[in-house]
């Protein structure tokens, strides 16, 4: 069956799914950008599926069933998958933690200089250098 | 002290961690895909046989569409289903070794003549010679859907109860048999 025998709300679903699933010869396109002999195959696929009145849901698991999880531009998560989808939060948890403790220590190390220079101004300095090297001398 | 070694190779270890996994990907091929198909079993329809009997190059006759196959009537050993077609140049790459393993008479052959004009397969069997013991017929390419096949050739590997247990796309290396068939089926044993 070919796409252009849809009516026009099978055609827009039939889009949406044909734009979710990966061609599997040219593996950078969408099936509904490709032209490769499998691919018009799937879509003719898809086309029947829809008539037949499936949910895009049944028709992107019949493909995956088939083609693997490859197939879908969005995989589900699962626990194979879970590291891909949570190693980029979990990066920046640890970034974000990093980043306070640095800013922390940062700040506490000013703060001791600044402190320290002002109770305690060093104002004598020329004098006990003087009595230093008076000492030697002697 | 040992904190701020740590400090000082953290960095390094952080490098050599990514490293590796940079490394292994330079041998990754990333457009062979797992099949999703490995462990199910092989899809049970009936399809037509091509009949081909030594060096004819005839036209396509009525005959070839009067024998039919059913799938699961395969079911008793193991066999092998290689996806191949006559306009398909990798198929020409393997096909000496599946004609030398048809003559070693180790497993059962089986062709699916893909997308392809009869008479086109027979004119290539005839010129290349026929390793099969049976050659069946997908010229819609349903079946091949059914098998999630996406770049011929693609062999399976079924066990004795029809289960796919290994799958190689591309052509088959010439230790076939011995590395990748044998160490499937001891395993799904």
């Amino acid at each position: 069956m070919n796409v252009n025998d849809l009516n026009q709300t099978e055609k827009e679903q039939y889009k949406e799914v044909a734009s979710e699933l990966r061609c599997l010869v040219c593996q950078n396109q969408s099936l509904a950008d490709s032209h490769a002999s499998l691919a018009v195959d799937l879509k003719e696929k898809i086309a029947e599926q829809i008539r037949a009145g499936k949910t895009s849901e049944e028709i992107k698991s019949y493909m995956q069933d088939r083609y693997g999880e490859f197939v879908i531009y969005k995989p589900a998560f699962s626990m194979e998958n879970a590291v891909l989808w949570l190693g980029p939060f979990v990066v920046l948890i640890i970034a974000v933690v990093l980043a306070r403790r640095l800013i922390k220590s940062g700040q506490n190390q000013s703060e001791t200089r600044k402190s320290s220079a002002d109770t305690q101004p060093d104002l004598d300095w020329p004098e006990r250098l003087y009595a230093e090297e008076k000492k030697k001398r002697q | 002290m040992i904190k701020k070694r740590l400090r000082l190779y953290l960095p390094i270890l952080v490098l050599l961690f990514l490293g590796v996994f940079l490394l292994r990907g330079l041998w990754l091929d990333p457009k062979k895909l797992p099949s999703a198909l490995i462990g199910k079993p092989a899809p049970a329809v009936v399809l037509p046989v091509l009949s081909f009997t030594g060096s004819e190059v005839a036209a396509v006759q009525l005959a070839d569409i009067q024998t039919l196959q059913n799938i699961d009537a395969l079911k008793g050993q193991p066999w092998v289903l290689n996806v191949f077609a006559s306009w398909c140049q990798a198929c020409l790459v393997e096909h000496p070794h599946f004609i030398a393993l048809a003559k070693q008479r180790k497993i059962k052959l089986v062709g699916l003549a893909y997308k392809d004009d009869l008479a086109n397969t027979r004119r290539w069997l005839a010129q290349y010679g026929n390793p099969y013991d049976l050659i069946l017929i997908d010229q819609q390419g349903q079946y091949g859907i059914e098998l999630g096949v996406y770049g011929v050739p693609e062999t399976f590997l079924m066990s004795a109860n029809n289960t796919i247990i290994h799958k190689q796309v591309g052509p088959i290396p010439a230790d076939y048999f011995d590395s990748m068939a044998l160490p499937a089926i001891e395993a799904s044993r």
